[in-house]
């Protein structure tokens, strides 16, 4: 045995491990967070694991200490294909992972959110864990505040409005500050630049014309109902090339993509088809060719695909059209200026797409001064166009209220009930996680109250007063048995009045979660509640039965603080439906109306 | 403070573990991953309640 190693973690010079074995996005997005962590511990040692895949992004940042590679295909392979059974994989695995175990980090970070990654964690030793895990009995381990947040609101698909790059940077920044202490640099540098990855400059045959302005098209998308069709996005790049004669095209894609390639060339208007104002790259570019071109490019156009980060982190202008079942708030382009278009209903229409890149590229001449429709309207494309169309725009946020991007709506559209619940769920995670709490609702206001999220709130509100007694109830029986435990002399040996006295207890706290689950399946609105109560009782932490009662009861009050946000949230919500009377100095009489008529004819 | 700072578990040595379980646990849901459109859920049981979702 090896002696006990001091935990390492008060030096600066600490030691930390990112798992990420997600998809090449979430690879993005985490290159992302870890810039911005790496600009205030500048002193910390990164190292990343990442797919085989997905390399080419994480080997291209030259602040990365070291990057280790998962040979998916070569790990599993043979067992896919029968020539292995697990087990005979299993020396493989070993010898794949011992540099991994050789040394002890200090953190180690896992932000892929996954059962596999999960188990590397819990092989890897280090002094503190984020994210998935496994306990040393192997089951699984999700302890930190942030990463029950991600299981039980992010995975399980819960309204909420923080973004993904937000949570993992938050994460791991306020881990940092509680062991390594506040960071040295405070500043504001900016983490997104041309010059993110060490790539080469895009060929000079792509951009071989200075007056020209390019827009990046990637086609197709990680899913097919999230694909937006490529007729729709030649139509927009005929709209674009007609009324902007300085403006180009660039195609991109995977190979997998050149179906759509052609469609885009069948339904574009046969004069742009050959005249070098179209250039298509779909199917022939690496990880760098891809990286130079999006970063050359004023604008990339693309539905969710990891180019919407690969743009971001760039600072690549994004305009970014949202089909298929998308999460904006979640994993939108990052940063400020980007433009998302959806549609509530209907398909996204290439008039409203293109009406959000010209208001996004003329922003330096109205400066948000004219209102998005009122542009369109100049454009010739009326409200019946935008009718079903959602516009937003990205912009971080000042960080007293609170930081990170949001996407501010370009038409003002009333609430739908999924939206009110994403903002209160955001409210909720950063006064349980940040200790930051702003003020209830500042982000809504009247006109956005609609009668049907009324009608829906005025239903929440009586089951959550109900769910509200019942997580108080939870408390404190958690803490009746926590007291009856502590006064035994030994938790196995004991009288077996105390014996029957806890056993009633656990049989009743197991019935009031029956009651709990009931009450938060009742209501939409209360759904996140039962969602996190189960992600938190598993996750309860101790190895006695005291430590475990005391933090199921803390797991309770966690849940009521919560439903309390989530009341404070109602009311304020109600508050602004009701009518609310007029003042005497506002009111004029009719009578003093006709008079007043009467005499100016 | 407990659900911000991480799991502070201090374990130096891998001899501790169960190493073989983990990699099995690990080739296994790497398999399950590559069968799926989606990333495996994580199971939740909740040890002092019973089973949950």
């Amino acid at each position: 045995m090896n002696a006990p190693t001091q935990p390492s973690c008060r030096r600066r010079r600490a030691r930390c491990l990112i798992i990420q074995l997600a998809r090449l996005g979430d690879t993005l997005q985490s290159l992302m967070a870890l810039k911005a962590v790496k600009q205030l511990y500048p002193e910390l040692e990164l190292h990343m694991v990442v797919r085989e895949r997905f390399e080419a992004a994480a080997k291209k940042v030259h602040w990365l200490d070291g990057v280790f590679t998962l040979p998916t295909r070569q790990l599993i392979g043979p067992v896919l294909t029968g020539e292995n059974t697990i087990r005979q994989s299993l020396g493989d695995a070993a010898r794949w992972v011992s540099p991994l175990v050789e040394k002890p980090w200090d953190f180690v970070v896992n932000w892929s959110f996954s059962s596999a990654s999960s188990y590397l964690a819990g092989l890897v030793p280090a002094f503190v864990k984020l994210g998935y895990s496994r306990r040393t009995d192997n089951t699984f381990a999700c302890e930190d505040g942030w990463s029950q947040y991600m299981q039980a609101f992010v995975q399980d698909r819960v309204d909420q409005n923080i973004h993904v790059t937000d949570i993992l940077t938050t994460q791991l920044l306020t881990a940092l500050q509680i062991h390594l202490g506040e960071p040295e640099n405070v500043g504001n540098n900016t983490v997104t630049s041309k010059a993110f990855f060490a790539t080469d400059p895009p060929p000079r045959e792509v951009f071989d014309s200075p007056f020209t302005k390019w827009i990046a098209i990637q086609l197709g998308a990680s899913q097919k109902e999230k694909t937006w069709k490529a007729g729709s996005w030649a139509r927009t790049a005929s709209i674009i090339m007609n009324n902007h004669p300085e403006c180009g095209i660039i195609l991109l894609g995977g190979r997998e993509e050149r179906e759509l390639e052609t469609a885009f060339m069948n339904s574009l208007e046969a004069d742009f088809a050959g005249n070098g104002r179209v250039r298509s790259f779909v199917g022939a570019t690496d990880f760098d060719k891809w990286a130079s071109i999006i970063g050359s490019c004023q604008w990339l156009f693309s539905a969710d695909t990891a180019a919407v980060h690969l743009a971001s982190v760039l600072g690549t202008r994004v305009l970014n059209v949202s089909v298929g079942p998308v999460k904006l708030a979640e994993t939108g382009p990052y940063g400020n200026g980007h433009y998302v278009v959806s549609s509530a209903h209907e398909d996204v229409t290439p008039e409203a797409v293109y009406a959000a890149w010209s208001y996004g590229s003329g922003e330096w001449s109205h400066n948000l001064r004219v209102p998005f429709e009122k542009h369109a309207e100049g454009l010739g494309i009326g409200k019946d166009v935008l009718s079903n169309a959602r516009v937003q725009r990205s912009k971080i946020r000042p960080s007293e209220e609170g930081g990170g991007v949001v996407y501010e709506p370009m038409i003002k559209r009333e609430l739908r009930v999924g939206e009110w619940i994403g903002m209160a769920m955001g409210h909720i995670a950063r006064t349980w996680y940040c200790g930051w709490t702003p003020a209830v609702g500042s982000e809504i206001t009247r006109d956005l109250v609609s009668r049907t999220l009324v009608q829906s709130l005025r239903q929440a509100e009586k089951q959550l007063a109900v769910l509200s007694r019942l997580l108080v109830e939870g408390h404190l029986m958690a803490s009746s048995i926590s007291r009856k435990s502590m006064s035994l002399h030994s938790q196995k040996i004991m009288d077996v009045r105390d014996r029957m006295e806890i056993q009633e207890l656990g049989a009743k706290l197991a019935e009031l979660d029956q009651h709990i689950d009931a009450a938060t399946a009742s209501h939409v609105v209360l759904e996140p509640i039962g969602k996190m109560s189960k992600v938190l009782m598993h996750n309860l932490h101790g190895n006695s039965l005291v430590e475990i009662s005391r933090a199921s009861a803390a797991a309770y009050q966690q849940l009521n603080h919560g439903a309390g946000i989530l009341r404070d949230w109602i009311k304020h919500t109600l508050s602004l439906a009701r009518p609310v009377a007029v003042m005497d100095a506002n009111v004029v009489s009719l009578a003093s109306r006709r008079a007043g008529k009467e005499s100016t004819t | 403070m407990r659900l911000l700072q991480g799991r502070v578990v201090d374990e130096p040595l891998a001899e501790r573990k169960d190493v073989e379980g983990l990699l099995v646990g690990f080739i296994s849901a790497l398999i399950e991953e590559q069968r799926l459109p989606e990333p495996l859920a994580v199971e939740t049981k909740n040890p002092v309640h019973g089973e949950g979702g």
